[in-house]
């Protein structure tokens, strides 16, 4: 099970899975020049929540196709400081995609 | 939806430093012990200390760890102006003396702005910001405002949650091209029952805008 976490503090945003820094994935799609953001509904946050979704899925069309609705359910209502495993991932993963 | 975990302690200078104790709750906004708030009093802002005022609202802003550069830019915007406190309405947050906060809104017919809302990194935590945040829904609502709009730091937006305010999609950046902010708007009008704004968990206060 991975774990994903994101800090917003002194040093700025760090965003990690397992400890190492999670990549943009600008390679599968570039939402936002502006690198991560959460909180709130914006690109920014869609650009984590593909990362987010990329890593957990190793599916480049899925995880576009979910980011929007994974960025609003999740992403927009993370804490400023946050941990999310793959488990709550993939919950999120079947209750978007349960409403299909 | 997953269970994001509120993670107590904040980065320091380097990972080892850094100290994150993970506890699930699943929602943004849950309470955490905090200090009682301190005896915290209001007062206009002077002429003679718009310097210091915006060299605190910069100190604020920068705890989100943005680098030189992006303070830099926020620099203008962040800067108090004997004109602004002629054209808005502003409040120092004191304590033993020493001001420790502001808040700046401007209200046009029905609507009001919270253009600032910052604490000195060091009172975060103390109930400084919801004491602010209380003053500017009162003064905004008092003065005519149906809704006050606040354009947040991304960082600031789980506090004006717990105060009440509502997400109300996102706006342009006055410092930085290109970059968006999230936009909060709280009701105000007096059919809207607002006596829930301002009155949600303590918690981080933190500064707004940029």
């Amino acid at each position: 099970m991975k774990t994903y976490s994101g800090v917003r503090g002194f040093d700025g945003l760090v965003v990690q899975v397992d400890g190492a820094p999670l990549s943009e994935r600008y390679d599968i799609k570039q939402f936002t020049t502006w690198g991560f953001e959460w909180t709130y509904e914006g690109e920014s946050p869609q650009q984590l929540a593909l990362a987010i979704l990329y890593d957990h899925l190793q599916d480049g069309p899925r995880a576009i196709a979910l980011s929007e609705p994974f960025m609003r359910e999740v992403i927009a209502n993370l804490d400023n400081d946050w941990v999310l495993t793959s488990d709550e991932v993939q919950r999120a993963i079947d209750g978007i995609e349960a409403r299909k | 939806m997953p269970c994001a975990r509120r993670s107590y302690g904040r980065a320091g200078h380097g990972d080892k430093h850094r100290e994150i104790v993970s506890l699930p709750t699943c929602i943004r906004g849950a309470p955490r012990d905090v200090s009682p708030a301190a005896e915290i009093r209001l007062r206009e802002a002077r002429a003679d200390e718009l310097a210091a005022l915006s060299e605190l609202c910069l100190r604020s802003k920068a705890v989100w760890g943005y680098d030189a550069a992006f303070m830099e830019a926020c620099r203008r915007e962040l800067t108090l102006t004997g004109e602004e406190l002629g054209r808005t309405l502003v409040r120092v947050a004191e304590h033993e003396g020493r001001p420790i906060g502001l808040c700046q809104i401007a209200v046009e017919g029905p609507n009001a702005d919270l253009a600032k809302l910052f604490v000195e990194p060091a009172e975060l935590g103390r109930g400084c910001g919801r004491v602010l945040f209380h003053w500017a829904v009162a003064t905004a609502r008092d003065a005519g405002a149906r809704r006050m709009t606040i354009d947040a730091d991304p960082g600031a937006v789980p506090f004006y949650i717990r105060m009440g305010a509502r997400s109300a999609g996102v706006a342009p950046s006055g410092s930085i091209p290109g970059r968006v902010l999230p936009r909060l708007e709280v009701a105000l009008c007096p059919i809207c029952d607002i006596s829930h704004a301002g009155a949600g968990f303590e918690g981080e206060q933190q500064d707004e805008d940029v």
